[in-house]
């Protein structure tokens, strides 16, 4: 837009240089005041929806704590991997004074009756006790830029504090004290466990953040204001599912100028909309025919087993993928390009390049940080390919089931797709050294066709241990499904 | 090295290497990675060859089709950093 | 980049032109006929054996909705075209006869249709439930209203003092939500009218209002036919439940009503009339049904927690002489099962009393047919 405002002044009509300047010098300054507008606009909507979107939680005020932590996890993780920029030490206090004064508001909130339950579900804990936990905050951060200065290799102890808080929380251990659920049956509902709060958004920060520290450690992490980190890794449209961005991409878009631009409206609206039809009409009303714990044992074998597992696998890309647009429409409202998450995986003809197009940025995070560096270090070793590949391919998938909850059926779920990928790479080996390039054959479509079949059948199957909470309704859901009782 | 060799070097190697169909010849614009022809484990291995053989580093990050999809782009890559 | 704004303009302006003329022709135009049979029902997916009620649609696979075409397009009744064969009996009544906490086979009319009867003269007998939660007289001669179109040959209809009572004459919601049948009704049959009868404002009348949530509902009933249809559930019978208690609260109050002198006029006699003018020719048999007659605490003076004796025992004595008087075919079975085959309340019964309860209306179906003056009439 700005640039088609430059290409027509000259022929619009005959402008003195100097008046050129001026109006340049007001777009530049006006862009300029919107993009600072903009930037503290996104950050600060993004703070509150951290407090906002967190579900209610069965123990009082863990749903005030658990937003604060993400916060508070954010800005260590940002004392320990910027440099120390004295320079930049005002912008940075009135950032740390801002994000202060939010949890304080909030905090705050609590005093009156009528406004105590805007921002969290329930009413948030004492004033004082948060002011203390904020002057905590402060203390721990002045100590972790002690720690930390000068120190690139430390932030991989925080790395595995990362992956042991995310353990932590995903375990199933019992919560003693917690007000059991009101059950609506007789049938009384498991008491609540660890792996039952909702820390929302806490997977995606939680990767969000090791991304930021692995690169911090191999001296590739852009220098950035913490307002710029905190609306990175608390980002509003991808804080629920995603996409997880890679900070420099995101930064790039966020410091560009931003203007007023009708096309990024136009798509960023039409994607919104996509995105609320495929989650609010398709995927909600699939839900109700779709797999479930109580429907896999109740249906009786045979075809509507099969009705039930295909409507599972649509409800899931539909609501899964719904989501990623209304993430990645939002923020193209904000002129914020988010990377796509999903390129039309049920239509792929192996698995491998399933695997590439569902869940992209989460797959393309595990591929960077986990499943590479450990290639390449096996690669280095006298290690026969087929026996890495089987390793490398195993443990990764294991470990993207296992970041979905930690159950047997999600580790069921991560095995099932690495036997598949195993599998798919012998075969493909095999095929190439039987069959040679055969290109132009008049059978592709047909193979090519097999393959999509194929595939989404093996996905589906997957879904069978994704989407029920254990083995043992998996196991009668598959007989289900193959006529038997 | 000029590009024609850089192409030549990395096309011999992928058609021997990793789809172990030497006579097979790769267009300079084929997708590699986005349709699968080059799996993620090879992936690394054509990341270590090119390492190797140019002396220059591609990220672990940027082992995906986002960075290169073609042979050509990849020239491109490797060209940027000698 | 102009065009294609300009397109999405064109677009939106095409949407929403289209949206309000939409909502225009709603309020002149009840489109629930047409979409009603837009059913997967009876052909895709098994009709119901009753009709839909759901308090927990994700686990009954259900959903409640007063459109009579929406529901009685999902019933089994709405499928079955009537064979020369086929002699067709409803069943109207509350939750007892529709079959809480009962699969559908273990209802009385689940029993009745498995002792597979012949009529004399070589007819199947095919028995539908067209029961509803909430006893209501109204609601019945709604419901006959609208399934007199499927031509059954007898009625069968299951009444208690709720049922009669005047005092709950508009008291249901199937009636509340179908004012123009109502009225109809009230005009047709020269029924005690309520003034305050409800009927759909414009605003209701688009999709801004109440037929939204019909147009919903509706299509949330489809969805639902596939998990029905998958797993044969369309109620939670399943979840333990208590058992209702045979010792009963202190007094004798029906309500707050202190005991008194039961009149006449306090029963919806003109319903009872005119269900039996929509009967016409085709027997209506009408049944005072079961109900426990408690034998714990203070069950000198009550029956139950619903019924305390003084107007239970004069609602009887009414029924027994208006019956008379009128040649009504009536039935008092309210004695007919012993207090422990009662489940959850004083009116839903095990599958056992259902049976047994089957057992003496198949007794007096076969009585009615053996009499001369019953010469069955072809359908």
């Amino acid at each position: 837009m700005i640039v088609s405002v430059f290409a027509m002044l000259p022929t619009a009509a005959p402008i003195a240089s100097h008046r050129f300047a001026a109006l340049l010098h007001v777009v530049h300054v006006a862009a300029a005041l919107l993009s600072s507008v903009r930037h503290a606009a996104l950050f600060v909507t993004s703070v509150l929806a951290v407090y906002l979107l967190q579900p209610a939680t069965p123990i009082a005020h863990l749903d005030f704590w658990l937003p604060s932590a993400s916060l508070l996890l954010v800005v260590v993780v940002w004392c320990a991997t910027q440099p120390l920029r004295l320079e930049a030490m005002r912008e940075t206090l009135v950032t740390a004074g801002l994000i202060a004064g939010l949890v304080l508001g909030i905090g705050a909130l609590g005093i009156t009756t009528q406004l105590c339950c805007v921002v969290t579900r329930m009413p948030p804990p004492n004033i004082l006790v948060v002011a203390a936990a904020v002057a905590g905050g402060v203390l721990t951060c002045i100590l972790v830029v002690i720690v930390f200065a000068g120190h690139p290799a430390r932030t991989t102890w925080l790395v595995f504090a990362l992956i042991a808080l995310l353990v932590a929380v995903k375990l199933n251990w019992p919560i003693s004290g917690a007000d059991a659920p009101q059950a609506e049956t007789a049938s009384p509902a498991p008491p609540p466990t660890f792996a039952t709060i909702q820390w929302l958004g806490f997977s995606y920060i939680a990767f969000r953040l090791i991304h930021a520290l692995r690169e911090r450690a191999l001296g590739k992490l852009p220098v950035m204001s913490l307002r710029e980190f905190m609306t990175y890794v608390v980002f509003f449209p991808a804080i629920i599912a995603g996409p997880i961005d890679r900070v420099e991409r995101f930064l790039k878009d966020l410091r560009a100028p931003f203007i007023f631009n009708m096309s990024d409206l136009v798509e960023g609206g039409r994607r919104l909309l996509i995105g609320v039809f495929k989650k609010f009409v398709i995927a909600d009303a699939l839900a109700i025919i779709a797999l479930n714990d109580a429907l896999a044992v109740q249906t009786q074998p045979g075809l509507w087993a099969w009705v039930l597992l295909y409507a599972y696998a649509f409800r899931i890309f539909f609501d899964f993928s719904g989501y990623t647009d209304m993430a990645i429409g939002l923020g193209r409202l904000f002129g914020i390009k988010l990377p796509e998450n999903f390129n039309r995986p049920y239509l792929k003809p192996n698995l491998t390049q399933f695997w590439n197009s569902w869940h992209m940025t989460l797959a393309q995070w595990f591929r960077t940080y986990y499943f590479n560096p450990l290639t390449r270090a096996l690669r280095m070793r006298n290690i026969a390919p087929p026996l890495i590949i089987f390793v490398t391919q195993t443990t990764t998938m294991l470990l993207i089931g296992l970041w979905h909850g930690l159950t047997w059926n999600f580790a069921l779920w991560g095995v099932w797709h690495a036997l598949g990928l195993f599998m798919h790479s012998r075969w493909s080996e095999f095929a190439r050294a039987r069959f040679g390039a055969q290109d132009a054959s008049k059978l592709q479509w047909v193979t090519h066709l097999g393959g999509v079949v194929l595939t989404f059948h093996f996905v589906a199957f997957g879904w069978v241990w994704f989407a029920l909470s254990n083995v043992e309704t998996s196991l009668t859901f598959f007989r289900r499904l193959f006529g038997m009782p | 090295m000029n590009s024609n060799d850089i192409t030549h070097t990395l096309s011999t190697y992928v058609t021997t290497q990793i789809l172990k169909q030497p006579k097979r010849i790769l267009k300079g614009d084929e997708p590699l990675i986005s349709s699968g022809l080059i799996d993620s484990f090879h992936l690394v291995d054509l990341g270590l060859f090119i390492e190797d053989k140019f002396g220059v580093r591609i990220e672990d990050s940027e082992l995906n089709a986002d960075t290169f999809d073609t042979l050509d782009q990849l020239v491109v890559l490797i060209q940027s950093r000698q | 980049m102009n065009a294609n704004i300009n397109f999405y303009i064109r677009a939106s302006l095409k949407a929403l032109a289209l949206f309000i003329a939409f909502n225009v022709v709603l309020v002149f135009v009840d489109p629930m006929p047409v979409i009603a049979r837009l059913s997967v029902y009876n052909w895709l997916v098994p009709g119901r054996e009753r009709l839909p009620h759901a308090r927990q649609p994700s686990r009954e696979y259900g959903v409640t909705t007063s459109n009579l075409d929406v529901m009685f397009n999902t019933h089994v009744i709405h499928g079955r075209v009537k064979t020369a064969d086929e002699y067709r009996v409803v069943v109207l009544g509350d939750s007892a006869a529709w079959g809480w906490k009962l699969r559908p086979a273990e209802t009385m009319v689940g029993a009745m249709n498995a002792q597979n009867l012949i009529t004399p003269d070589g007819r199947k007998v095919r028995v539908y439930n067209l029961g509803y939660p909430i006893a209501s007289a109204m609601r019945d001669l709604l419901l006959l209203d609208y399934a007199m179109r499927y031509r059954p040959d007898m009625i069968i209809w299951m009444v208690t003092f709720e049922t009669l009572n005047d005092k709950t004459r508009f008291d249901h919601p199937l009636v509340r939500d179908n004012g123009t049948q109502v009225r109809s009704l009230n005009e047709r049959y020269s029924l005690e009218a309520d003034p305050a009868l409800w009927e759909l404002g414009y605003r209701d009348r688009t999709l801004f209002g109440l037929r939204r949530k019909i147009m919903a509902d509706a299509f949330r009933l489809q969805l639902y036919g596939l998990p029905w249809a998958a797993t044969g559930i369309d109620h939670d019978y399943f979840s333990p439940y208590d058992r209702v208690s045979r010792d009963l609260k202190e007094g004798d109050l029906f309500y707050d009503i202190p005991p008194k002198t039961l009149n006449e006029d306090e029963m919806t006699w003109d319903v009872v009339a005119a269900m039996h003018q929509l009967a016409g020719e085709r027997p209506l048999l009408i049944v005072n049904e079961p109900i426990l007659i408690a034998d714990g605490k203070n069950s000198d003076v009550r029956y139950n927690n619903v019924y305390p004796r003084w107007i239970f025992d004069q609602y009887r004595a009414l029924m027994l002489s208006k019956s008379a008087q009128e040649g009504w075919n009536y039935l008092d079975l309210w004695d007919l099962i012993p207090p422990d085959q009662f489940t959850d309340n004083e009116f839903h019964m095990t599958p056992n009393a259902n049976r047994i309860l089957a057992r003496s209306i198949e007794a007096w179906m076969i009585e009615q047919w053996a009499k001369p003056e019953a010469a069955m009439k072809s359908p």
